[in-house]
């Protein structure tokens, strides 16, 4: 079951399909990898698949979902091996933080049993003081003020930035190879919000296992380019289930070469600019989805021959074959 | 005469708050707050959750009354309500018109169904919604359309201060900036006057001709927003200002531009031009 991972990467995902019961088309041929000790952002519109992406990654998608295409993570073809296999993989490969802390956490469990029982399910460590002292050195290393006693408090009495560093606490517990973030920060202020990417970007960095041992990697899902810019290596722009844009995160915000993250970029309010530019229209059906490129019906560079055939590929990191030159 | 802020000093304001102090129990969520709002003054409160500012905007709307100090409003004055997340905010078995036409109950004289549909209709099409059919459910509408009903609701009553809590920051940006765009026009058009309260400073800087930073209920800065997050001076705006500096660094400046500066906590090397709102305001104030 375990093979070497494509390329030395800690998440190969190819050709990767994902068509819900309804007939939403979801996800229509990813093809990501992403390097240990790398954050890749995957940024879009509400719709676009991204959540998508990362259910699909821990193998979380409802039964009736069909799934065509492989995951490979850490060496683990996540769609071939057994359910059991799958289970262990979430929580000790990978880790997941959700968007809203408050009900990602249990009511009446206190926070620190919280860390506790992620670190028991998947080490042998029994629960005990010497568990509880080392979840209450976590929550200080995460600078939790006060972590005796706030690990005893139950969630309501923490603040929705301090639950969201408890949960990132449970998320990286057991040191997983990869970090799945999907809008880690969207029920924070923006404050708050890079300061909690950043320390959890820090966090993978600095837990290495050795000397020898590559620091963990972070898939970021966000709607927010700006956080994205701050704390990624690389971006993925996704639009209507298929990545239309990928590259070295500077570049790809401060060169923005495929009409839709043109629009994205421009969206963004910039100090001294005014008001940011609003991209017209919305995402298009994806029941099934429409031929060719899905934003050409939004696209101010379209050409007749953008909304037919198959969607265009990624050609030097770019789906846009007007801009890459390649249109007939 | 032309203020410091963009709106006519000399007018009676359409909303003046004095000495407003609010108490939830032992918490003192605002500590003598002092306020006029002007006609076609456009103030955002900005500051971390828990600071007051939605706790101060449900003052201004008359739903929260005071612990102490005194709130007056001009005679005449309306005001429009549109909140954070425009899904949760519309009642999902009602229709459009039953929607945009509920603030029109508390009318008096009520209006008669043809009135009612009319200013349904006028503020459908001021929120450039003019074409849709009214018998449409939210669930039949996307997010961006859900949120210009729900600003079509605030703008129904033909109001002289609107009053928004947070109102982009459930959208995606590319929805998010339609709004603001939306929002301008509309002001410019109405002439009412806007309370706004984000968290997301960079977002409402654009819109509002002054800015009032929260902290532990009180007023801690006030001024024009360029002004404040080019030169803040309490820790509080300093660290709104530079959350909104590192979130602006790597766009740039320029649609085709080379790559801003890519460092963390990098600061903006040039300054803060003034973009702006429509009714461009002139010269900065600041309480002490």
């Amino acid at each position: 079951m375990r093979a070497p991972a494509a390329g030395g990467a800690v998440l190969t995902v190819r050709d990767l399909h994902v068509t819900y019961a309804g007939g939403v088309q979801a996800l229509r041929g990813i093809d990501l990898q992403v390097a240990p000790g790398e954050t890749l952002a995957v940024v879009g519109e509400s719709g676009c698949g991204k959540s998508t992406l990362a259910t699909a990654v821990l193998r979380l998608l409802p039964a009736s979902a069909a799934v065509r295409g492989s995951v490979d993570l850490a060496g683990i073809d996540v769609y071939a091996c057994p359910p059991g296999a799958a289970k262990r993989i979430r929580g000790q490969i990978a880790g997941l933080v959700v968007q809203d802390p408050m009900s990602a956490f249990n009511p009446v469990m206190r926070v620190g049993e919280h860390v506790v029982e992620a670190r028991r399910l998947h080490s042998r460590q029994a629960a005990g003081q010497a568990l509880w002292d080392w979840t209450v050195g976590l929550l200080r290393e995460l600078r939790i003020p006060e972590p005796e006693r706030r690990a005893r408090q139950y969630p309501h009495e923490w603040s929705g930035g301090m639950l969201q560093r408890a949960a990132i606490a449970a998320a990286s517990v057991n040191r997983p190879r990869l970090l799945l973030a999907d809008e880690p920060t969207a029920s924070l202020d923006a404050s708050l919000a890079v300061d909690v990417v950043l320390g959890l970007r820090e966090r993978l960095h600095t837990q290495a296992r050795g000397a020898d041992e590559a620091p963990a990697a972070m898939l970021l899902i966000t709607h927010q380019l700006g956080l994205a810019a701050q704390v990624a290596d690389r971006l993925a722009v996704m639009y209507a289930g298929r990545v239309v844009e990928v590259g070295a995160a500077a570049a790809v915000i401060g060169r923005p070469r495929h009409p839709y993250t043109r629009a994205l970029v421009a969206a963004m309010p910039r100090p001294g600019a005014g008001l940011p530019e609003p991209l017209e229209g919305e995402l298009p059906p994806l029941t099934p989805a429409p031929p060719g490129c899905a934003f050409s019906a939004r696209c101010r560079l379209a050409q007749a021959a953008c909304a037919a055939g198959p969607p265009p590929p990624l050609v030097d990191g770019v789906a846009c074959p007007v801009v890459t030159g390649a249109a007939a | 005469m032309n203020g410091a802020h963009g709106a006519n000093d000399s007018a009676e304001p359409v909303v003046r708050l004095q000495d407003v102090t609010v108490r939830y129990g032992k918490t003192l969520a605002l500590d003598g707050v002092t306020l006029d709002v002007r006609p076609a003054e456009r103030i955002a409160l900005v500051g971390d959750s828990g600071c007051g500012k939605t706790t101060l905007l449900s003052v201004v709307s008359g739903y929260r009354t005071p612990t102490a100090g005194t709130v007056q409003r001009r005679p005449g004055t309306r005001t429009g309500l549109l909140l954070q997340d425009p899904v949760a905010s519309l009642n999902p078995g009602w229709t459009l018109e039953q929607l945009v036409a509920e603030p029109l109950r508390d009318r008096t004289p009520r209006p008669d169904r043809a009135a009612r549909r009319a200013a349904v209709q006028r503020a459908l099409s001021e929120v450039r919604l003019g074409g849709l059919d009214l018998s449409r459910l939210p669930h039949e509408l996307s997010v961006g359309q859900c949120q210009r009903v729900a600003l079509a609701r605030a703008l129904v009553t033909d109001p002289t201060l609107l009053l928004a809590d947070e109102p982009t920051s459930a959208l995606d940006p590319s929805v998010a900036a339609g709004v603001l765009r939306l929002l301008d026009a509309v002001l410019t058009a109405t002439g009412a006057a806007l309370l706004v309260v984000s968290h997301d400073v960079l977002a409402v800087a654009p819109l509002v001709h002054r800015m009032l930073v929260i902290h532990g209920g009180r007023v801690v800065e006030d001024g024009r927003p360029d002004d404040l997050l080019a030169r803040p001076a309490h820790a509080t705006t300093r660290r709104l200002a530079d959350t909104a500096h590192r979130l602006a660094a790597t766009a740039p400046l320029a649609p085709a531009g080379p790559a801003g500066p890519a460092g963390p906590g990098q600061p903006v090397a040039a300054g803060w031009p003034a973009g702006g709102p429509t009714v461009a305001p002139s010269g900065p104030k600041r309480s002490t």
